[in-house]
C-alpha cells in the first residue's frame, strides 16, 4: 500500500552510519513498520537502535510465537558476509564448529572463543555456497574479524549498519511463506540456508528455529526492508501473523535454553575480570568441539578443559513463584553450611507456563539435573521491600 | 664464488645439491633452520649436548648476515655485519671457537668520533683517556664523562646478565588472562628486578627511567657537546628504526655497551678473515660434534601433524623428520610463511603480525686503492678504529626524519671500519675495504631504489670527504647493500638488523611478540633461535644458546609414537609411504 512511500522515507534514514554520539539511540530501517506495530508504544534500545519491547501485550506475543507466526525486527543484529579462497579454513580457525564439514545451505550456531576458549559471542553461520558465508550475531565484531583474518585470503564485508533483519517464527511460518509467494523456501523453516532474488528484492534466508517453535531470518539491505516486512504481512494476513517485540523473543530464548550474549555471559573481549567470561564448554557447546580439527581459538584450552572438568555448566531453571531478578544466586544446604551453587543470569515468567524459568550455571561438583535449590527473592511489595525464600528446580544441565 | 667454495670444502660443509636417499635415511634429533650464527651455535649447544643436529641453509653460504664474501674485484670483506661487539664470552668458551679457529685481527678498538675540524673525540674502555679527547671541546663534560662511562657499564652489566637468560612468560597478561597467571606474571617481573639490587636508590631509578627515555633525553641530560652527545646517541639506535629521540633507544645504547672481547667492555674486535670467520669456527665446532650443515636447502614448510612438529619440508619437495625443529630465521617468516597461519590463534597470528620488520640500515663496502687521508691524522698514522659520523643529535634526528616517508637524507649518519688495516688476508693487492653502515635508509623507497642508488653513494661518499678528503678518487669497486639487497641476499626479511623492531612492546618477555617468548613456537616441538627472539639483534650467539638450554630442557617425544598415533587418526596413506624410507630420530635422552 504505502511501498513506495514509505520506501522513500527510509532512504532518508541514517541507517548507514553507526551513532556518532554514543547517547543517541538510531531507529532501524524498519523503524517506520515496527512503530506502525508497536501499539503499546513500549521501546527498548539494542546495540544503539530502537526496537519494540512490547508491540501489544505478553501473552498475546507469546500466543502468536507459539500458535500461529510472529514477526521481529532483528536490524541490530552484527551481519558479516565472508568471502575468499580461504573463507572455510579461516571460519574453522576463527570459530569452534567444525566449518569445512557445512555443505552449501548448511547452518550452525557456534561459539566464537579467545585463545583462552572463552567465549566472544554465538554467531550464527550459513554457507551460502563454495566461498561465501554469512555471519549474524548479537553484537559487533568487525575489528576481531579483521584481526583473526590476518594471513588468510578472505574479504570481510560488514552489513551490520546497512542491512536490517526480520525474524519470523511459529508454527505457520511455512503458510506465511507460500502466501507471500516464497513457497520454494518453506524447507528453511526447518534447516538450511540460501540466497535468494524475490521478485527483485536480494534476500537472504537463515533457518532460526528457537527450542520447539520453528522459524527463519531473512536479511535484506536497509532501504528494502519494509518491502519485504509488507510482502510478509500481506502474505500472512490470514495465518495470524503479528509483529512482536524484544521481550517475546527472550521469553522464548530463555525458554529454549540458548545463552546470549550480555544476559547470560559476558563476551570475553568485555569482562574485566576474566572469570566473569564463559568457555565454549560451559555454555554448552562441548559437542561441537573436533579435535581431530587442527588449531582453533581456544582450541588449547577447550581441550584441557574438556580433559579437566569444568567446573560451571550452563542450567536451565524452572521457579517455584515468579521470576528472581537476573543475577540472582542459588544456594544448597550442605551440612550446617548455605553454600553458593549457582546463578539463575536471565529469567522469564513465561505468561503461557505454569512457572517461570530461568538460564543460569551451576557448579557442576554440587548440582544435578533434578537438585531443587534454595532461591532468596528480593521485591518490592506495595512499596516495602521483602525478601522470601524461595525454591528452584534444576530441569537440565548442558553437555 | 671459488672462495665459497674453499671456506666450506675447509669447514666440511656440503654445497652439493641435496641426494635424496642420503638425507632420507639420516636420522636426526634435532633440525635447525637457517646458518645464521645463532643457528649454529643453537645446533652447536645441541649437538655438545649429543644431539644428532642437522642445520639446513638457504644459502650456498652458511652465516646470514654475518659473512665475508666477495666485495668487489676479488677483494673480500665482511659483507654485512662488521664489527665483533660482544659474541658472548662464555659461547666462546662452552663452543670452543677459539680451538676451531677464530682468531681477533684487532680487539679493543677504539671508537673515533669524527669532527669536521680534526679535534676527534676518541672512546676506548678506558673513560679517563676518552675524558682527554673530550677535554678540547668541553672541560665539564671531560669531567663528567667517567662518571657516565662507569654508570652506563653499572647497567649494562643487568642488561648483560639478562640477556645471557630465558625470560620469564607473561601468560598472564597476553595469553590467558587468568588472575593467577597474572599473580606469577608478577613473579616473573619481581625476579628481573633482583638484579637490581646492586644499585644504589638513585641509579634504580635512572635505570627505570632509562629503560622508557630516549638516548636523546639521556645525553641532553648528561653532557654539552654536540659531537660527545652524537657519537654516544649513535649506539642507542644502529639498527633500528628510531631517532634519538624515539623512546627505547636509551635501551639500545645499553645493548651495545653490554658487549665483552676478550676482557675489556664495551668491546670492539675484528675477527681474522672477517665476519666470516666466526662462522667458519661455528661450523667446525657443530660439524666436530657430529652435526651436519646442508646449504642450498632452503625450508618450504615446517611440518605439523597431530599438533606437534615433525620435521621440515624443503624447496626440492624433500622431507626431512625430526622430533625438534628450531629455526635460525626470522620469527614473522618461521611462523607466518614456513609454519603456516593455520597453525597459530589469532590473538598469537595478529601479535606475529604487529612485529615491524623494514630495517633502515644499509650497508656500502667500498674497495679503495689506498687509504685515504683523514684530517686529524697523519697519513700513515690512521688508527685502526671505529669511526663514527654523527656529529649531534639533531644531525642523526634530521637523517632519520626523511626515512619515515620513504625517502634519505643527504647527510646520513655512518660507521666506518678499514679491516684490511689489520687483516692483509683480505685483499691480495694492498688494497683496502672501507666497510661502512649507514643509516637511514628505508626498506621502501618512495621512488624505488632502482634509479637512486648512484645518488645514495654519492651523498655517503661526500659526507665522507669531509673528513676524508679526496676519498672518491680511491675508490675502484664495492657495492652497496640496501635493506632490500640484503633481504634478497641473505635472507633477512625487512633487511632488518633484529629481526623485528627491538621497541618497548617487543623485548624480553615479549620478544618476537607479545604472547611468544622463551624460544617456545606455538607448536609442540616448534622452537626460535634467531635475533628476533630474546636479546635480540647483533653477532652476540645469546638466542642461540638461550634457545639450546631451553631445549635441552624439554623432554622429547620420540616421533615414532606421533606418527603412528596421527595414522591411526587419519589413515593417511602419504605419510605411510614417507615412513617408509625414513627412519627417525628417537630422543637422545
Ligand atoms: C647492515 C647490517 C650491519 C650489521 N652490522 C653488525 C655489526 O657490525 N655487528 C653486529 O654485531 N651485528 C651487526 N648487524 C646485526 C647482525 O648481523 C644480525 O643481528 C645477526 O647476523 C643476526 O643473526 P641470526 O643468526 O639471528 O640471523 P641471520 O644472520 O639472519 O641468519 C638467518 C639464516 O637463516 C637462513 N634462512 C632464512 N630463511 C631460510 C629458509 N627458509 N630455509 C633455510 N634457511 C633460511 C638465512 O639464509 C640465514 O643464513 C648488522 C646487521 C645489518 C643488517
Amino acid at each position: 500500500m504505502m511501498d513506495k512511500a514509505s520506501a522513500k522515507a527510509l532512504e532518508e534514514l541514517p541507517v548507514s552510519t553507526r551513532p556518532a554520539d554514543p547517547l543517541r539511540v538510531l531507529p532501524t530501517p524498519l523503524h517506520m513498520k515496527t512503530s506502525i506495530a508497536c501499539q503499546a508504544n513500549d521501546w527498548t534500545s539494542w546495540a544503539g537502535y530502537t526496537v519494540p519491547n512490547l508491540c501489544t501485550s505478553l501473552e498475546r506475543e507469546m500466543s502468536a510465537l507459539t500458535r500461529h507466526a510472529a514477526m521481529a525486527d532483528l536490524s541490530p543484529m552484527g551481519k558479516y558476509a565472508v568471502s575468499g579462497d580461504d573463507a572455510a579454513r579461516f571460519l574453522d580457525h576463527l570459530l569452534v564448529a567444525n566449518i569445512a564439514d557445512l555443505n552449501t545451505g548448511d547452518v550452525i550456531l557456534t561459539p566464537m572463543c579467545q585463545s583462552n576458549g572463552r567465549v566472544i559471542n554465538l554467531v550464527s553461520v550459513a554457507r551460502l555456497g563454495a566461498t561465501s558465508w554469512w555471519l549474524t550475531c548479537d553484537g559487533r565484531h568487525m575489528n576481531w574479524l579483521y584481526q583473526a583474518a590476518v594471513g588468510f585470503d578472505v574479504t570481510l564485508v560488514d552489513y551490520s549498519d546497512v542491512h536490517a533483519g526480520i525474524m519470523l517464527a511459529g508454527p505457520e511460518v511455512s503458510r506465511v511463506l507460500t502466501a507471500a509467494d516464497l513457497g520454494d523456501c518453506t524447507d528453511i523453516v526447518l534447516r538450511g540456508a540460501r540466497r535468494i532474488s524475490w521478485d527483485g528484492i536480494d534476500i537472504t534466508l537463515v533457518h532460526r528455529g528457537v527450542g520447539q517453535v520453528p522459524g527463519l531470518s531473512i536479511w535484506c539491505a536497509g532501504s528494502e526492508a519494509a518491502i519485504v516486512w509488507n510482502r510478509l504481512m500481506d502474505g500472512g494476513a490470514d495465518c495470524g501473523l503479528e509483529a512482536v517485540g524484544r521481550m517475546a523473543c527472550e521469553t522464548l530464548r530463555i525458554e529454549s535454553g540458548e545463552p546470549a550474549p550480555g544476559r547470560d555471559f559476558i563476551p570475553d573481549p568485555e569482562a574485566l575480570r576474566s572469570d566473569r567470561s564463559r568457555t565454549a564448554i560451559e555454555l554448552g557447546f562441548d559437542h561441537l568441539i573436533d579435535e581431530g580439527k587442527g588449531v582453533f581459538n581456544g582450541r588449547a584450552a577447550l581441550l584441557e578443559e574438556r580433559a579437566n572438568g569444568s567446573v560451571l555448566r550452563l542450567a536451565m531453571f524452572s521457579f517455584q513463584g515468579a521470576a528472581p531478578q537476573a543475577g540472582t544466586q542459588l544456594h544448597k544446604k550442605q551440612g550446617r553450611k548455605d553454600i553458593i551453587v549457582g546463578v539463575a543470569t536471565s529469567t522469564t515468567s513465561a505468561p503461557h507456563r505454569a512457572s517461570a524459568r530461568g538460564l543460569g550455571f551451576v557448579v557442576t561438583d554440587h548440582v544435578r539435573p533434578g537438585d531443587v535449590l534454595d532461591v532468596t527473592i528480593e521485591e518490592t511489595r506495595e512499596l516495602l521491600q521483602v525478601t522470601r525464600k524461595e525454591s528452584c528446580m534444576v530441569v537440565e544441565i548442558s553437555g | 664464488m671459488s672462495f665459497l667454495k674453499n671456506i666450506l670444502a675447509r669447514v666440511g660443509l656440503d654445497t652439493r645439491a641435496p641426494h635424496g636417499s642420503e638425507a632420507g635415511h639420516a636420522s636426526f634429533d634435532v633440525i635447525v633452520i637457517g646458518a645464521g650464527h645463532n643457528g649454529l651455535v643453537c645446533a652447536s649447544y645441541l649437538a655438545k649436548a649429543g644431539r644428532r643436529v642437522l642445520v639446513v641453509e638457504a644459502s650456498e653460504q652458511a652465516g646470514g648476515a654475518c659473512q665475508t664474501g666477495v666485495i668487489g674485484g676479488d677483494t673480500r670483506g665482511s659483507r654485512c655485519a662488521h664489527l665483533l661487539r660482544g659474541l658472548d664470552p662464555e659461547v666462546i668458551k662452552n663452543l670452543g671457537l677459539h680451538r676451531y679457529g677464530l682468531k681477533y685481527a684487532a680487539r679493543t678498538m677504539p671508537t673515533v668520533a669524527l669532527d669536521y675540524d680534526g679535534a676527534h673525540i676518541i672512546f676506548s674502555h678506558n673513560p679517563w683517556q676518552v675524558a682527554e679527547s673530550i677535554k678540547p671541546h668541553s672541560a665539564s663534560d671531560a669531567e663528567r664523562y667517567p662518571e657516565f662511562h662507569k654508570r652506563i657499564l653499572q647497567f649494562a652489566e643487568i642488561i648483560n646478565h639478562w640477556n645471557g637468560q630465558t625470560p620469564g612468560r607473561l601468560r598472564g597478561l597476553f595469553e590467558t588472562g587468568a588472575f593467577e597467571d597474572l599473580s606469577a606474571d608478577a613473579k616473573a617481573l619481581q625476579q628481573m628486578g633482583a638484579r637490581f639490587d646492586v644499585l644504589t636508590a638513585e641509579d634504580k631509578a635512572e635505570f627505570l627511567r632509562l629503560f622508557v627515555s630516549s638516548v636523546g633525553d639521556l645525553l641532553d641530560r648528561s653532557f654539552d657537546t654536540q659531537l660527545l652527545k652524537g657519537a654516544l646517541a649513535f649506539d642507542g639506535v644502529l639498527g633500528r628504526a628510531a631517532g634519538p629521540f624515539s623512546p627505547g633507544t636509551a635501551l639500545g645504547l645499553l645493548q651495545q655497551w653490554t658487549g665483552e672481547v676478550a676482557g675489556t667492555k664495551p668491546g670492539i674486535a675484528l675477527p681474522e678473515g672477517g665476519m666470516g670467520a666466526v662462522i667458519d669456527a661455528l661450523t667446525r665446532s657443530v660439524v666436530a660434534r657430529r652435526g651436519q650443515v646442508r646449504c642450498s636447502a632452503r625450508v618450504a614448510q615446517i611440518l605439523v601433524e597431530n599438533g606437534r612438529t615433525v620435521g621440515v619440508e624443503l624447496a626440492s619437495g624433500e622431507r626431512i623428520f625430526a622430533p625438534q625443529v628450531v629455526s635460525g630465521t626470522d620469527p614473522k617468516t618461521t611462523l607466518m610463511d614456513l609454519l603456516g597461519r593455520e597453525h597459530m590463534e589469532t590473538r598469537l597470528a595478529t601479535a606475529v603480525d604487529g612485529i615491524t620488520q623494514e630495517g633502515v640500515t644499509a650497508k656500502l663496502n667500498l674497495v679503495l686503492d689506498r687509504m685515504p687521508k683523514i684530517r686529524g691524522f697523519d697519513p700513515g698514522q690512521v688508527p685502526s678504529a671505529r669511526f663514527i659520523v654523527a656529529p649531534s643529535l639533531d644531525y642523526i634526528e634530521q637523517a632519520f626524519h626523511p626515512s619515515k616517508y620513504g625517502g634519505f637524507s643527504p647527510d646520513p649518519i655512518m660507521e666506518v671500519v678499514f679491516p684490511t688495516l689489520n687483516d692483509a688476508s683480505l685483499s691480495d693487492h694492498n688494497e683496502h675495504v672501507m666497510s661502512i653502515i649507514v643509516q637511514y635508509t628505508p626498506f621502501h623507497l618512495k621512488e624505488g631504489w632502482d634509479n637512486h642508488r648512484e645518488d645514495f653513494i654519492q651523498s655517503c661518499v661526500d659526507v665522507l670527504g669531509n673528513y676524508m678528503s679526496g676519498l672518491g678518487d680511491h675508490i675502484i669497486g664495492g657495492e652497496l647493500l640496501a635493506p632490500v639487497d640484503l633481504e634478497q641476499q641473505f635472507n633477512l626479511r625487512g633487511g632488518h638488523w633484529h629481526h623485528g623492531e627491538p621497541d618497548l612492546a617487543h623485548q624480553a618477555m615479549m620478544r618476537p611478540a607479545p604472547g611468544i617468548s622463551q624460544y617456545l613456537g606455538p607448536v609442540k616441538g616448534l622452537y626460535l633461535c634467531s635475533a628476533g627472539c630474546h636479546p635480540g639483534g647483533g653477532i652476540l650467539g645469546l638466542a642461540g644458546k638461550n634457545a639450546a638450554e631451553r631445549m635441552l630442557k624439554d623432554r622429547v617425544e620420540p616421533l615414532r609414537t606421533v606418527r603412528s598415533a596421527h595414522k591411526a587418526h587419519h589413515g593417511d596413506d602419504e605419510v605411510e609411504a614417507a615412513e617408509a624410507d625414513v627412519s627417525y630420530g628417537e630422543a637422545a635422552q
